[in-house]
């Protein structure tokens, strides 16, 4: 039998890095966005103590040691003295942005913030703040920016401990959109080590692997580019005496980034887009609850605005549009529509073309078989781009990028094409 | 569609000629001007229409006669067969097109609507001809493809006309244009992203932005590095501030005790001279300030004492002098009591004599009313008597007594008198009763007697006998009866007695019915009775008890009867009347027949047994016995009724016999009756008159007894009791009023007595006083008044000299107090002179003098000592003196100059480290407000995103103009359109294999060939035949593709001239090939394009002209 007790498990602050991905903004949007990873980390000191946790478990990667911000530190440390005048304890292990050895600011942490070392995995326990020991918080932080090896596989439970909770900054399963740090696999965590709760970091998205034990991705607390949409926060953790844990996620972020499909066949005008775009917009800024909405609109379909979508100068009409339409006051909610990608189609009938013996046609078969092809393609693609390739800096400053040669640049070069090679006589 | 026939009515030199044509090859075949052109240019006249007359060498107007026109025969692609006319004066657009349907064929085709339509011929305009019968060629198609001449095949340029670039490409190949423009649009937007080598591209700026935005970030401090800097600086500072701040406070601490000892020396030096003089003046200290307060206190008392006694003193003197002018008398303050006492009985004294005159009054009024009531009683009464007459209760008692007795004497006697009188009255009506009572009697005697002589005789017996014996008259008649019945028969007897029931049973009904119907009924009963008695009596002697008996049954019912009428109930009781005779019916049957049964001696006997018994009551038997018995052997109706009168005569005899004893027995009764009462009334009458006597008597000796008394009383003798009574209340009152006369008389004379002895007491006090006894004469009470006034007088004088003594007294007291508080204060004085050690008052004046001096310079020096130690704790006061010990004035100024060059040493160095740090506090705020870093990286991310997405673009883009290169290449080499693959394979033909490909690429003019070693050759490098050849071959081909339903036929004129020989066979071997389903009419003047033509087209038709 343990107490019951609560606490938090968040990850991935990332306390005052720049939005990626985000080629233009307002200033007063600017400003939401660069204040928007504090907001997020004062919302969780808030939650803290308003859902009277009795600590919280901070999974790497609190800041970004490349940005350099002296900011970042300083108000982490503020804001765990806060926790600390609540007697709310907070573990922490440092990840791959902010590994130990990086520059840090000559700052005095409070008593409540115990961070793990980069030696071996050490092991701290928790106390809810009644006084009673709720369970033990085992970690190991990055010593540098690179950990190849498997961390997990040192973690090992004190067996006198009530609960055991393992905080780990890594890639578990070998996710393939993130950096390979840590690796190790979900059967590992699961099987036999005995712990109860592992609180992991690493991964943004949001994601429960496995129950009993719990093996939980927290996600980030602050989505801080376009891909990382949706509400974003910390878990809250319930420990039950009878050791049932129960998560309530609670979302921090001060900027929801959303992204939203919109179909265009419904619309026969640009006027009717534009409306369309704009109600959209408002219904989702209803769904963000109160928080400013950082929005891209994704335009599908088929249709007849097709044609007049491809015109680069239409679409920078219509978002500019869209960003007028609405009026941004601090402090309050507002949605910033800050693209508009259009990946609609050419009303174009896809079987009759595969077969038709035309210049279309054969150019729709030919981007088929590309689509098909893999190496055909990444030939093909290569040479396409090669000019840009070849350019020494953006070659270098471009180079994941140009290496992975997404699929959906041949749909979309397919579309522009049919569009253009059609264009002129429907 | 395929011509069978040319009719040439009249078309340039030709006319009238016709042309069969009914092959697939027609090779026409003759010299120059023999009319090969004219016939070709018949037919595409048939086909297209009549050129303008400006084209006069087109329009071929006939010139050796003819209508200008003609008809063609052929065979649509169905094989059905028209016949075609077309003339110039029909017009430029009308042609008349007729169907050749054989009968059989039109039975079969008659369906076919269209071919109906045709049968009679119809007039078509040349569009219609061509939609309907040419598949949609127009002339200038037909004469590029169709009718070629070599000036055509050689006119480039007809390949590069829309309508022909149609065939060439597909639908929306747009002869490549908007493939162009595409690639077109794309480089533009391309180039405007990027280019490796510009600047001004989107790319290549925000490269070049990065770029700075990055050298800008590595200039840039590193803030964590420089915050660790400045926190190291700011800690160093913070240690040193640490120090100066403990040090400083020392510092100053000195320099202020300097300032102060430099400022206040005056002071100083001031308050050492005072201590001096102060010193001087201690010996005055000794006196307490309580001893110099109580001092001043006593000097204040003792002086007010000496006034007081003074005052005191004075105010006796005065009081002296009062008392001595103060003189009074003490006799007259002596009676002044007495005086006072009497005068206060003095209004008592006037109300008695006032008294005295009022009861002089009452008493005359007394004397009136005693002297009136003791006449009222009686005149010659007096005071005298009345004092004499005694009102006692057993005086009065007595004569209300003698009243009473008197009344109810007179009552007795008028009550006698009364009783006598209604005595006599009664005694008168019992004698007048009597009378009557003989009267009564002496008639009844009479008519008895007169009765007696009627009827029978019955004997004098008394009631009881008579009865008896008439009972047993009755029961022996009745014997007889039943006897006589007996032995007669019963005949008679039984209809009697049912007649007599009937009568009952009808008195029974009547009960109810009417009370004529009972009447009728006792009537009948009454007939029967008759009848039974009738014949009873006819019977005989028996018979006639029965017949009595029946007779008075009848009387019984008729009198019943006669009740019943009279009474309404009468009913009731005549039923009950007939059931009583019933019941004597059935008597009368038993007895009937008893008789019945007895025998005649029984009759005899009973017969005398009647007589018998009629001895007993008759005075003549026999005869009763006769007149009863007649029926005995005679039992007529006439005997039966005698029978039965006479028993009911002697019935009524005996019945009145007894009825009148009756009334004689109660006459006499009555009588004696009456004479006993009258007896009785006498004696009554006797007695109350004894009485009444007797009361007369005694009345008498009341009277005597009552006159006795009076005299006694001297009251008229006259008096009655009333009136001695009256006068018992009127010698009452004046009784009364006597004794209150007496009364009066008594308080009369006491009044008097005081009122004298009043008098007298004033006059033994008013001796001595003048006035008083002046006015004693007059008025006693006036002269009290004015003695008692000079007694107040006197004793008010005396009061105010006793007042004045008191008061004295009180002042001599006080005053002895006033000395001897004096005495206190002058030994308190002495006591605190003495206690100061001073010898005198004067020495201790000054002492006290001396002492607030020394309190002044006390003042003076804590002043000094306040402005020189003021916020001073006591070990910088202890400082303070030994610097004002240690140095002079000079060196104190020293001293200071220098603990102030120390202290703003000190302070200048805090002031600077202070600034120091806020300088790097500063600092620190100012690298965490620090924004340009952030803003920087902000800066870089959002350049790297519109890099991301530009390039992303250009990407795109790229791929985009390399799917179009791609797809173009693809087009040239592998999707050809079907009339370049049908080209190359002719050309492939035609020129035996040399040329394999014809390429045209889009949105490229001109075409180009490619050889069997994979040259390729632009066609305006060809030879002029192979170029030919490639037209040709390119004809043939777009032919086969522009018109694929309608196969028009081919003529071609002369074109061939430049083929080489084998070229030339390889011709004529595709002209067969084709000719497989196209018509081919080729026009040739060539001897050996004929013969190849032939040779390899075995189905031609020659045709020289």
């Amino acid at each position: 039998m343990t107490v019951p007790f609560r606490f938090i498990h968040a990850a991935d602050l990332h306390l005052d890095s720049p939005f990626r991905g985000l080629a233009k903004a307002p200033d007063q949007v600017r400003e939401v966005l660069s204040d928007s990873t504090f907001a997020a980390l004062r919302q969780l000191t808030e939650t803290a103590i308003r859902e009277r946790v009795d600590f919280i478990v901070l999974a790497g990667d609190l800041f970004d040691e490349a940005d350099r911000s002296l900011k970042a530190q300083l108000l982490l440390v503020r804001e765990w003295e806060k926790l600390q005048e609540h007697n709310i304890a907070v573990f922490v292990i440092h990840g791959n942005h902010d590994p130990l050895n990086g520059a840090r600011a000559d700052l005095k942490l409070p008593g409540n913030v115990c961070v793990f070392g980069a030696e071996r995995m050490e092991y701290r326990p928790a106390y809810r703040r009644s006084g009673e020991l709720a369970a033990f918080v085992y970690g190991l932080s990055y010593g540098t920016r690179i950990m190849t090896e498997n961390a997990a596989a040192s973690y090992r439970i004190q067996p006198e401990g009530p609960f055991h909770i393992a905080l780990l900054h890594g890639n578990v399963d070998g996710d393939g959109e993130h950096d390979p740090y840590a690796p190790c696999s979900l059967e590992e965590l699961i099987g036999g080590k005995g712990f109860d709760y592992w609180a992991l970091g690493h991964i943004h998205m949001r994601r429960v692997l496995y129950e009993y034990p719990h093996v939980v991705y927290s996600g980030n607390t602050q989505g801080r580019n376009p891909r990382e949409t949706g509400p974003k926060g910390c878990y809250i953790v319930d420990v039950t005496a009878a050791r049932a844990v129960e998560l309530t996620f609670v979302p921090l972020d001060r900027v929801r980034w959303l992204e939203h499909t919109v179909p265009i066949e419904t619309a026969g005008s640009e006027q009717e887009l534009l409306q369309q775009l704009a109600d959209a917009a408002e219904l989702l800024a209803e769904e963000a609850e109160e928080r400013p909405v950082m929005l891209r609109f994704l335009l599908t379909g088929r249709g007849a605005l097709h044609h007049q979508l491809i015109d680069k100068a239409v679409v920078r009409t219509l978002l500019e549009q869209l960003q007028e339409g609405r009026q941004r006051h601090a402090g309050e909610s507002w949605v910033y529509v800050y693209d508009l990608a259009v990946h609609t189609g050419a009303a174009i009938h896809w079987n009759e073309l595969a077969a038709e013996d035309s210049f279309a046609g054969e150019l729709y078969r030919l981007s088929e078989r590309l689509a098909d092809d893999e190496a055909q393609w990444r030939e093909f693609a290569k040479d396409a781009i090669s000019p840009l390739a070849g350019h020494s800096k953006i070659g270098r400053l471009l180079r994941e990028e140009l290496d992975e040669l997404p699929a959906q640049w041949l749909e979309q070069a397919r579309e522009l094409t049919l569009s253009l090679v059609q264009g002129t006589d429907t | 569609m395929r011509l069978h026939r040319a009719e040439i009515d009249g078309f340039g030199q030709l006319f009238g000629k016709e042309l069969s044509l009914d092959a697939p090859v027609i090779l026409v075949y003759g010299p120059n001007e023999a009319g090969k052109s004219t016939m070709f240019s018949f037919i595409r006249t048939m086909l297209y229409g009549f050129a303008k007359r400006g084209q006069a060498a087109d329009r071929q107007e006939p010139v050796n006669g003819g209508k200008h026109g003609g008809r063609l025969f052929f065979g649509d692609q169905t094989g059905e067969r028209y016949v075609l006319d077309r003339y110039a004066a029909d017009g430029t657009g009308r042609l008349k097109v007729r169907s050749l349907v054989s009968g059989e064929d039109r039975e079969v085709m008659r369906g076919a609507e269209a071919l109906h339509a045709f049968s009679e011929g119809v007039i078509l305009t040349q569009t219609d001809w061509e939609r309907t019968f040419l598949g949609g060629v127009s002339e200038r198609l037909y004469r590029q493809l169709f009718a070629i001449t070599l000036t055509e095949l050689q006119e480039i340029g007809a390949l590069s006309g829309d309508e022909l670039g149609r065939y060439l490409y597909h639908a929306g190949w747009d002869g490549g244009k908007s493939i162009a423009a595409a690639e077109k649009r794309l480089s533009q937007e391309m180039d405007a992203l990027f280019k490796p080598r510009g600047t001004i591209q989107q790319i290549n700026q925000q490269l070049k932005t990065l770029e700075q935005v990055e050298a800008a970030l590595r200039r840039r401090k590193d803030a964590i590095a420089a915050y660790n800097d400045l926190i190291g600086q700011s800690e160093l500072l913070d240690h040193s501030l640490n120090q100066l701040e403990s040090e400083l406070p020392l510092t100053e601490a000195r320099l202020q005790l300097l300032n102060k000892a430099c400022a206040v020396r005056p002071l100083w030096l001031r308050k050492q001279k005072l201590l001096i003089e102060r010193n001087s003046l201690t010996y005055a200290l000794t006196i307490s300030a309580q001893a110099a307060r109580s001092w001043e206190e006593l000097r204040r008392l003792r002086a007010e004492c000496r006034d007081e006694s003074e005052r005191t003193r004075q105010k006796l003197m005065l009081l002296e002098l009062q008392l001595e002018a103060i003189r009074y008398d003490e006799h007259a303050i002596r009676i002044g009591h007495e005086t006072d006492a009497l005068l206060q009985t003095a209004e008592s004294i006037r109300m008695l004599k006032e008294e005295c005159s009022e009861l002089d009054a009452e008493l005359r009024e007394h004397d009136e009313a005693i002297a009136r009531l003791a006449s009222s009683i009686a005149p010659e009464w007096t005071e005298r008597q009345l004092r004499g007459f005694s009102v006692t209760v057993a005086e009065r008692d007595y004569v209300r007594n003698a009243k009473q007795q008197e009344s109810e004497l007179s009552r007795t006697t008028e009550r006698f008198s009364a009783e006598l009188e209604a005595l006599g009255q009664q005694e008168r009506e019992a004698v007048n009763a009597l009378d009557e009572a003989d009267a009564a009697l002496e008639g009844d005697r009479v008519r008895r007697e007169r009765e007696s002589a009627a009827g029978f005789a019955v004997l004098p017996l008394a009631r009881e006998a008579l009865r008896e014996a008439w009972n047993a008259v009755d029961r022996a008649l009745r014997e007889w009866e039943l006897e006589r019945v007996r032995t007669a028969g019963a005949a008679g007897a039984a209809s009697g007695s049912e007649a007599a029931g009937r009568g009952a049973a009808a008195a029974d009904r009547g009960r109810a019915g009417p009370l004529w119907t009972a009447a009728a009924g006792a009537g009948g009963a009454s007939l029967a009775l008759g009848a039974a008695a009738l014949s009873g009596a006819a019977a005989g002697e028996a018979a006639g008890g029965a017949g009595l008996a029946a007779l008075a049954l009848a009387g019984a019912a008729l009198a019943l009867v006669a009740a019943a009428l009279v009474r309404s109930r009468g009913g009731g009781g005549s039923a009950r009347a007939a059931s009583r005779a019933e019941e004597a019916r059935r008597g009368r049957l038993r007895g009937g027949v008893r008789t019945g049964a007895a025998t005649d001696s029984d009759l005899s006997h009973a017969e005398r047994r009647v007589q018998l018994a009629l001895e007993t009551i008759v005075r003549e038997p026999a005869e009763a016995a006769a007149a009863l018995l007649a029926a005995k052997h005679h039992s007529s109706a006439e005997h039966l009724l005698a029978a039965e009168q006479a028993r009911s005569q002697l019935r009524a005899a005996v019945e009145g016999r007894i009825e009148a004893l009756q009334i004689s027995e109660r006459l006499q009764v009555q009588r004696s009756e009456l004479a006993r009462r009258l007896s009785r009334l006498r004696a009554f009458a006797a007695e109350r008159s004894e009485a009444a006597a007797a009361a007369a008597q005694i009345k008498q000796a009341a009277a005597g007894q009552w006159a006795g008394w009076l005299a006694a009383r001297s009251l008229p003798a006259e008096m009655s009791p009333s009136a001695a009574l009256e006068a018992f209340e009127l010698a009452g009152q004046a009784l009364q009023r006597l004794h209150q006369y007496d009364r009066l008389a008594a308080k009369q004379a006491a009044a008097r007595d005081h009122v004298a002895a009043f008098a007298a007491q004033a006059a033994a006090l008013c001796e001595g006083f003048e006035e008083a006894e002046r006015q004693l004469a007059a008025d006693p009470v006036l002269a009290l008044r004015l003695l008692h006034a000079e007694s107040r007088r006197h004793a008010a004088a005396e009061r105010e000299a006793r007042g004045i003594e008191e008061r004295r007294a009180e002042l001599l007291l006080s005053l002895n107090s006033v000395e001897a508080r004096m005495q206190e204060l002058q030994a308190a004085i002495a006591a605190q002179l003495e206690a100061a050690g001073i010898d005198n008052e004067q020495g201790y004046e000054s002492a006290l003098g001396h002492r607030q001096q020394a309190a002044l310079l006390e003042l003076e020096l804590s002043k000094l000592e306040v402005e020189i130690t003021a916020g001073m704790p006591e070990s910088r006061i202890a400082e303070l003196e030994e610097l004002y010990a240690a140095s002079d004035e000079e060196q104190l100024q020293a001293l200071q100059a220098a603990a102030q060059a120390a202290y703003e040493q000190l302070e200048k160095q805090k002031r600077e480290q202070l600034e120091q740090r806020g300088r790097l506090r500063q600092s620190v705020e100012h690298l965490f407000q620090e924004e340009e870093q952030q803003q920087l990286l902000a800066q870089k991310a959002m350049t790297i995103a519109q890099l991301e997405a530009d390039m992303e673009r250009y990407a795109v883009l790229s791929i985009s103009a390399a799917l179009i290169r791609k797809t173009k290449r693809i087009y040239e080499e592998e999707r050809q359109p079907v009339v370049l693959r049908k080209t190359s394979l002719y050309v492939s033909k035609l020129t035996d294999g040399k040329y394999i490909r014809v390429l045209a690429t889009p949105g490229e003019t001109g075409i180009r060939l490619e050889s069997s070693d994979r040259r390729l050759v632009d066609s305006s490098m060809l030879s002029r035949g192979t170029a030919e050849q490639v037209y040709l071959a390119m004809r043939f081909a777009l032919a086969e593709e522009a018109a694929h339903s309608v196969k028009l036929p081919f003529m071609l004129d002369d074109v061939f001239v430049n083929f080489d020989r084998g070229r030339l066979h390889a011709v004529a071997r595709l002209a067969a090939e084709l000719s497989n389903d196209r018509q081919l009419i080729v026009m040739t003047c060539h001897e050996h394009i004929r013969d190849a033509m032939l040779e390899h087209c075995g189905s031609a038709a020659l045709i020289s002209i």
